[in-house]
């Protein structure tokens, strides 16, 4: 019986291990062997040449791109990280009278998407027809000309980072949060005041998870394509992810050529993702040491509680409730302008995404994230429960591949998938299954990892609790396991839902124009006429992830209860 | 002049009084327990004479300068106080030798004093050889004697220790806790040691203070807390004591006797007019052959547990449940025992009552009555 169940164990676990390998690790390799085939996608004949590789790595061709690629990404990480580390302070050791509904509030801008952030603000900050140069610059402070440029780097640099302090807030939060105040009351008691205690305690202890999301957020900086895809053009700012998607699309490339550029953009980030996990190895120095953790006295703000509400709400302006009513406004009008005259005002906006392309393009986005997402958190709670409760070189391969593409950038990735499925005899290239395999190898990490935690809070002994009371093994893992993770799953799922619903770099070059999802066609709104129609979609897109959040967190909401 | 002096103090959580109006004084170079159980507000008031927390009423002063008062408050690094934290507060980023210099540091010594005083420290706390260890490399005990250098190479007025045993394990414990007494002595600091552990209080402390919900129930030595409680909490808390229901004696029987349930019993103290509880310490009773006599009950016997130097006999007595600790297991259903009127304390109702709280550990309360 036993020798039978454990048989199943390795099958099961060696299955996942294969697949999950196959998922991240086939496009990767076959982007290499795209960096040397001298041919297109899918011929087989290709000869292979070093002459891509020399291009990218040997000239000088792309080395501006490149530079651009690393300035954006460094600068945006270091305006982003201090952000973020200064608001979860606020939240975590700080007597901040709203730090509940910052908590509750701050991962708002994520599902916002920095797509739709960028279109929002061409409408408050282009030149001439912005609305804040309009109404605030030139009516308000009389200033000629115009106040703001959206088509600028710093403009770049600050609508990524609206949408990025969020991630660098949670990544700092929970260990501003764990950091044990009595290690800052003990530098206090042997003499250190206030300032001194920041310096040679808190600091040096968080540094480890403040580089941390400085290197990640850095990461996915230099991977991000629509901020600057659509703010850069007028400057002339190019990145690599820029010039990949233009290079494929416009096919001013030779395709191996892409590909070889691909791998210095994913060599970009792996230099980052090497740095990271230096990082948390010197972390783990860190560790600290002690049984309990006493719960410090906060620090009192005083008077900067109100610079500190004044500057949330700031962030809260330009992040949520001005882009919002930007896409609002701009779906409402026949093209965008900040003369808001009578005539401007139309509902067809809306009636166009009646046609039945919108439809499709509608119906794409929710039965691929809806789906995407499913089988995503599927796959991911498979890992995240064989990496917490069996042991194997399969168990431990799965989990780490899982983790890799975070770090993946997704337009390499979108590269490397064509070339796979281009090759290979699978009824894959050019449908909607290439889309779905792209989702779940950009957003596998996110659910195994919630899984994987969720399932470590479970105590292995209710699962034998279960066994003693007679249900089979199956019967354990599906009543009492999942079971217990339901809560989890739900709000995994929900998560990859909204993320494949705002995914633009992957799908941008592996969708037709029958698998088009709401986010490309928003992006190609922008580059063709149809810009208002771009806001109507995002205004969609919106309403979708607003609706799927709220049921989530009422349903999820009530389930703890049946847990506990 | 006290080396500390706490007047009056109160201080609320929310509507909570964790410490209401309380008073001490504590003598140069003194060693003193706050001992109670949990949420009696003993750690509220270290923490307070800490400087961690303001106060809301009253004055602490150290040394004889004002140190805490209503809207004042000096911060804890301008007290020169040591303090050793129940988790030990080690920074983890640092080794021992700038752990324990730390605090000579931020005071602006020069280096190579530093460096002397850190290993006379290490020496004096036998952590010879460890200075160049992270705090993640040793083993608990050490841990807890680098706070104590730490907390004491600055030659505070005042340490302060919150419950700094209590993530020890229970096989050193004891000598660590022989060790800290022997360091303590030798010190001559003035000492404030917040604990839940009886046993710790009586062993290391010159006087012991039993709080209870933010009061102190009484202060004393070891031997007056648990010879001489004042209130039944007390006699409780660290006697576990077998209480019985007190009346006036219906017939003159002189202003020493009392009634339990209709038997008369003898008392050394004088019962009073108004009802009340009569008490006394396991080990107090004695098996006598046969009835007849002063104090003398019958025992109806429920339960006997072995422990070797002594026997746990649980049983009725004059209607109570009663536990006793006798020297011999009995054989039979009931025995006959001795209640020495010396050994009989009488708690009046109008006092304070009887413990209304669960114990924070029983273990070591059965531990120090056998």
């Amino acid at each position: 019986m036993s020798s039978t169940s454990s048989g199943i164990d390795r099958l099961i676990s060696w299955t996942t291990f294969l697949l999950i390998c196959w998922i991240v690790a086939a496009p990767v390799g076959f982007l290499f062997y795209a960096a040397f085939s001298g041919g297109y996608p899918g011929d087989p004949k290709a000869a292979l040449t070093l002459e891509n590789v020399a291009q990218v790595y040997a000239s000088t061709k792309y080395l501006e791109p490149l530079l651009n690629t690393l300035y954006l990404a460094l600068i945006t990480a270091l305006v982003v990280t201090p952000c973020g580390v200064l608001l979860a302070w606020l939240v975590a050791r700080t007597d901040f009278r709203w730090k509940g509904a910052v908590s509750t509030l701050i991962p708002v801008p994520i599902f916002i998407s920095p797509l739709l952030g960028s279109l929002a603000w061409i409408a408050l900050a282009s030149p001439d027809a912005g609305l804040i140069n309009a109404w605030i610059g030139r009516g308000l402070l009389g200033i000629e000309g115009n106040l703001l440029n959206i088509y600028s780097f710093p403009a770049i640099v600050f609508v990524m980072s609206l949408f990025y302090i969020p991630l660098a807030y949670l990544l700092t939060v929970g260990n501003l949060m764990r950091l044990d105040g009595a290690l800052e009351e003990a530098a206090r008691m042997t003499g250190c005041g206030p300032l001194g205690v920041w310096f040679r305690v808190t600091l040096p202890l968080l540094w480890p998870t403040i580089i941390s999301a400085f290197l990640i957020v850095f990461i996915l900086s230099s991977e991000q394509f629509a901020v600057p895809a659509l703010l850069g053009i007028q400057s002339h700012f190019t990145t690599i992810p820029v010039i990949l998607y233009e290079g494929y699309e416009a096919g001013g490339m030779a395709p191996g050529e892409v590909a070889a550029l691909a791998t210095q953009l994913l060599a970009v980030t792996m230099v980052g993702v090497f740095l990271y996990r230096r990082t948390v190895r010197m972390a783990r120095k860190y560790v600290v040491v002690t049984g309990k953790a006493t719960p410090s006295r906060p620090v009192s703000l005083g008077a900067w509680q109100w610079l500190a509400l004044a500057g949330i709400v700031f962030y809260f302006a330009c992040s949520v409730v001005l882009p919002c009513i930007a896409l609002v406004l701009g779906s409402f009008q026949k093209f965008l302008t900040s003369h808001f005259s009578i005539a401007n005002w139309t509902l067809d906006n809306y009636r166009s995404l009646l046609e039945p392309y919108y439809v499709r393009v509608i119906w794409n986005t929710l039965t691929l994230a809806a789906g995407g997402a499913l089988l995503t958190v599927i796959l991911g709670f498979v890992i995240g429960y064989l990496a917490t409760r069996f042991k194997g070189p399969e168990v431990v391969g799965a989990d780490y591949v899982s983790s890799l593409p975070i770090a993946l950038p997704g337009i390499a990735m979108a590269v490397g998938l064509l070339w796979t499925y281009a090759l290979l005899p699978l009824p894959v290239y050019g449908t909607a299954a290439i889309l779905v395999i792209a989702f779940i190898a950009r957003f596998i990490g996110y659910a195994a990892r919630l899984a994987a935690t969720s399932f470590q809070q479970i105590d292995p002994s209710l699962e034998e609790a279960g066994r003693m009371v007679g249900m089979t093994r199956i019967g354990v893992v599906r009543r009492v396991a999942f079971g217990l993770v339901g809560p989890s799953m739900i709000s995994a799922w929900t998560l990859v839902f909204a993320f494949i619903v705002v995914e633009v770099s992957t799908a941008i070059l592996l969708y037709t124009p029958k698998t088009a999802t709401m986010a490309v066609a928003i992006f190609n709104s922008m580059q063709s006429t149809g810009t208002v129609l771009g806001f109507t979609l995002a205004v969609v897109q919106l309403v979708f992830i607003s609706v799927a959040l709220f049921v989530v967190r009422r349903l999820v909401g009530a389930l703890p209860a049946m847990a506990s | 002049m006290a080396a500390l002096t706490i007047t009056e103090l109160v201080k609320r959580h929310g509507s909570f009084v964790a410490v209401n109006r309380l008073d001490l004084d504590i003598a140069q170079g003194e060693i003193v327990s706050i001992l109670g159980p949990s949420g009696c507000g003993k750690t509220t008031l270290l923490r307070c004479v800490a400087g961690l927390e303001p106060i809301d009423d009253g004055q602490i002063a150290i040394a004889g300068k004002l140190v805490s008062e209503r809207g004042y408050w000096a911060p804890p690094e301008k007290r020169n106080i040591g303090m050793v934290f129940q988790s030990y507060a080690l920074w983890p980023h640092l080794t021992v030798a700038a752990n324990i210099g730390m605090g000579l540091k931020v005071r602006g010594r020069p280096r190579a004093e530093i460096a002397t005083r850190v290993e006379q420290a290490l020496a004096s706390l036998e952590l010879q050889g460890l200075g160049d260890r992270y705090p993640s490399q040793l083993s608990g005990g050490q841990q807890q004697r680098v706070a104590v250098a730490r907390a004491i190479v600055v030659e505070p007025e005042i340490l302060l220790f919150d419950e700094p045993l209590s993530n020890l394990d229970a096989r050193i414990r004891e000598r660590v806790r022989g060790e800290l007494h022997d360091l303590l002595r030798k010190l001559g600091i003035t000492t404030l040691y917040v604990t839940h552990d009886k046993t710790e209080a009586m062993a290391i402390s010159d006087r012991i203070v039993v709080m209870r919900n933010g009061v102190i129930e009484q202060v004393g030595t070891s031997q007056e807390i648990y010879e001489t409680p004042t209130t039944a909490f007390v006699a409780d808390f660290i006697g576990r004591y077998n209480f019985l229901p007190a009346a006036p004696a219906s017939e003159a029987g002189g202003a020493h006797a009392i009634d339990v349930r209709g038997h008369a019993m003898t008392l050394v103290e004088a019962g009073g007019a108004a009802s009340g509880t009569v008490g006394f310490k396991p080990e107090d009773a004695t098996i006598v052959p046969s009835a007849g006599g002063a104090n003398v009950f019958e025992l109806t016997i429920a339960k006997q547990t072995y422990f070797g130097s002594s026997v746990e006999t649980i049983g009725e007595l004059l209607g109570s449940k009663v536990t006793l600790s006798l020297p011999r297991p009995i054989t039979g259903d009931s025995v006959h025992i001795h209640l020495p009127s010396t050994r009989l304390s009488y708690f009046d109702d109008a006092g304070k009552g009887l413990p209304d709280e669960p114990r924070e550990n029983p273990m070591s309360m059965k531990a120090a009555a056998e």
